[in-house]
């Protein structure tokens, strides 16, 4: 039982980042005419903070919950039309995009200029699954889907790949699986 | 007959600093204890080694004359802990789902699963919300319902951390009800406070703890007028030379 | 703000009652064959969908509000598609460029979507949370190297936690626009200043409720999900089998 208590941290975090990404879809920061929505930044900062294997575990969560007609996307219901519509190419592109950003991240022991690659790396996966399948979806030419479905967020994703570095950096010593001499301490928890 | 046992318990933060110092202290069965204390006084330290969420490093906690680090399943089933927090330990989607979610990691078959949910839920007057979403509860149901997720597993001895931080009055005095009752009912009780007002009138005995270890330990009569020097703010009724009276009349 | 997300209404409708496993294994049925369907079989499927919709009462209203963005989506594809598809013009005016081809293969599209996410709607809708859940659990047991009981817990967390997580994001909105945020021109600074606390409050949120699952016995062995399978339910997956037979005959 006492070697369990880290996974179960780890899983209920997971979960709990799960549940973050698909709050994320309705959260968006006013800016310029594209408006900036913070899903795909919470999917940085999952793969980041717990890896790729739980990272991806979160998205995939995500998703498998989605698909099964849990209202976990934005919008609502509609489960796999979610899936199949127009915006399905991004959320499968956010479970590759997790993985690769963790492993990029592990492989590199968390250094700065690897996690911020990594993070480019990871938008890059998810526009290189996302736009193919709009254009397919739209019988677009693919310069057009490029102009619909990527350049107007690229400056969004900048900006977010700086914030969600930033986050990442100040909350990461939160946290504390690994090193857990007493379960359930947090820096948070007022000593009482 | 004495429930829990702590002997000689001692534990220390990982930066070192003492946060409980040589307790000791045994709880009969069926007693109603409220332990007190300042905010860092070490309560919640204490009542985390109850169902083996700490393990003592020095010293040793019975329950039920066992060992709690030898059966942890049978310190957590006979010790049913309700935290402060009510939105982070509610796990279930639904009110029914949450009482259930102890007695399903019991491993107990679904038909004794549903009884003792439902009657759980009944005692605290949730039966009529059982398929309500948990979030969308009022502060005082929330903790009703940690209360029933507890209830559900039969365990003997309920210990509630700060049961009334943040409820109104009707959410105070509705929780309040419940643990009466249940005390009634023939449980132990253990409830954890920093503010004596709502819940002394009913205490058979008060322990007050004071920087990791026990100031004072008695029944609350005698031992109230310690608590002013250990940082707990005096009862008004005890102030004014009366005793403090009952939130429930 | 709980309100912004639509899912499970109580109910005693005969779909409400079909076994969660049943509805998951029909709705998967369902979305594949219809996106093989043409149009006489999407107009079949999307009159199937939209009397399903009042017989299990669902509110129709609410169902046009959680699927409106959905609807604007869809709208852009047949725009899309019409504009794009080559073929005889539907106007004569060359500033809409639309073909009749590209109207009819964009509305095909479009029903198609339309049709499987009014039947996911209607699966969540008609069934419990948890009992999708199990249900899930159930179809991922039988799959070697899956932790389907893990997954389950996943699942369930997920549900319970999302509107928590949305309650406290337009906490710290206001308590950001409180101390007028909204005077910051720089957006890396508005979005680090409500990320970080967010993130602070889902580690402390983890760190409680993972000991709170602890103390209340979490382990790996739970009691499975009873499941009762009834003569309706087995009559439901007939219906949709030989329902989705005569979509692929007709298309």
């Amino acid at each position: 039982m006492n070697a369990q208590q880290p996974d179960l941290h780890r899983l209920v975090l997971a979960s709990l980042l799960a549940a973050l990404i698909a709050v994320g879809g309705y959260i968006a920061i006013p800016v310029g005419p594209v408006p900036i929505v913070l899903q795909n930044l919470f999917v940085l900062v999952a793969a980041l903070l717990l890896g790729s294997r739980w990272g991806a575990a979160a998205v995939a969560v995500y998703l498998l919950a989605g698909a099964c007609g849990l209202p976990v996307f934005a919008g609502g219901g509609g489960g796999l039309g979610h899936l199949f519509g127009p915006r399905g190419g991004y959320l499968f592109g956010f479970l590759i995009a997790a993985w690769v950003v963790g492993r990029i991240s592990e492989s590199f022991r968390q250094r700065p200029v690897a996690e911020i690659v990594a993070m480019v790396v990871g938008s890059l996966i998810i526009y290189a699954v996302g736009v193919p399948w709009l254009q397919m979806l739209l019988g677009l030419s693919l310069g057009k889907a490029l102009a619909i479905g990527m350049y107007p967020f690229v400056p969004g994703d900048l900006i977010k790949i700086a914030a969600a570095y930033a986050i990442v950096k100040s909350v990461r010593p939160l946290l504390h699986f690994g090193r857990r001499p007493e379960p359930g301490r947090s820096p948070a928890d007022p000593v009482a | 007959m004495d429930i829990i046992k702590i002997s000689g318990l001692t534990h220390r933060y990982p930066d070192g600093r003492t946060s409980l110092e040589e307790i000791d202290l045994s709880v009969a069965r069926g007693s109603f204890v409220v332990l007190a204390g300042a905010n860092g006084a070490g309560k919640s330290t204490l009542l985390k080694h109850l169902n083996g969420l700490l393990r003592p490093q020095e010293g040793s906690v019975e329950i039920a004359g066992v060992p709690v680090h030898q059966d942890l399943r049978h310190a957590r089933r006979t010790v049913g802990m309700v935290f402060q927090d009510a939105d982070s330990q509610i796990v279930g989607e639904t009110v029914y789902d949450d009482a259930a979610f102890g007695p399903e990691n019991l491993h107990w078959p679904a038909a004794r699963i549903r009884e003792s949910v439902d009657s759980a839920l009944e005692t605290v007057g949730l039966g009529k919300l059982r398929d309500r979403s948990p979030h969308l509860l009022s502060g005082g149901e929330k903790r009703r319902l940690a209360i029933a997720g507890v209830l559900a597993m039969a365990s003997e001895v309920i210990v509630l951390d700060e049961p009334f931080a943040n409820l109104d009055y009707d959410g105070v005095r509705q929780v309040l009800a419940h643990i009466v009752a249940l005390h009634a009912g023939g449980r132990t009780i253990i409830v954890c406070v920093h503010d004596l007002e709502k819940v002394l009138a009913h205490a058979q005995r008060l322990i007050i703890l004071q920087r990791g270890r026990i100031a004072a330990d008695g029944p609350p009569e005698q031992v109230v007028r310690a608590a002013e020097a250990c940082g707990i703010r005096l009862p008004a009724a005890i102030r004014m030379g009366g005793m403090v009276e009952s939130w429930l009349r | 703000m709980a309100a912004l997300i639509f899912g499970y209404q109580p109910g005693h409708t005969v779909v409400h009652r079909i076994d969660a496993r049943i509805k998951l294994a029909a709705l998967a049925l369902f979305s594949i064959v219809s996106l093989q369907a043409g149009f006489p079989g999407l107009g079949l499927a999307l009159v199937a969908a939209l009397l399903l919709l009042p017989a299990a009462r669902c509110p129709p209203l609410l169902c046009l509000r959680s699927l409106r963005w959905y609807l604007v989506l869809l709208l852009c594809i047949v725009a899309a598609r019409a504009a794009t598809t080559a073929g005889e013009p539907l106007l004569a005016s060359p500033w809409l460029p639309a073909s009749r081809q590209g109207l009819e293969a964009g509305l095909v599209l479009a029903g198609r979507l339309l049709v499987i996410a009014l039947l996911g709607l209607l699966v969540t809708v008609t069934t419990r949370p948890s009992h999708i859940r199990a249900a899930v659990e159930w179809y991922l047991r039988p799959l070697p190297f899956i932790p389907h009981q893990q997954i389950a817990t996943m699942i369930g967390l997920l549900v319970r936690f999302i509107p928590v997580i949305l309650t406290q994001s337009a906490e710290l909105h206001d308590a950001l626009r409180a101390r007028a945020i909204d005077q910051r021109r720089n957006p890396l600074r508005r979005i680090t200043y409500l990320g970080m606390p967010l993130l602070r409050r889902t580690f402390v949120t983890a760190d409680r409720l993972a000991q709170a699952m602890e103390a209340r016995c979490y382990g790996m062995e739970r009691t499975r999900h009873q499941w009762r399978t009834g003569a309706c339910d087995w009559t439901a997956l007939g219906l949709v089998t030989g329902f989705c037979a005569l979509l692929l005959a007709i298309s």
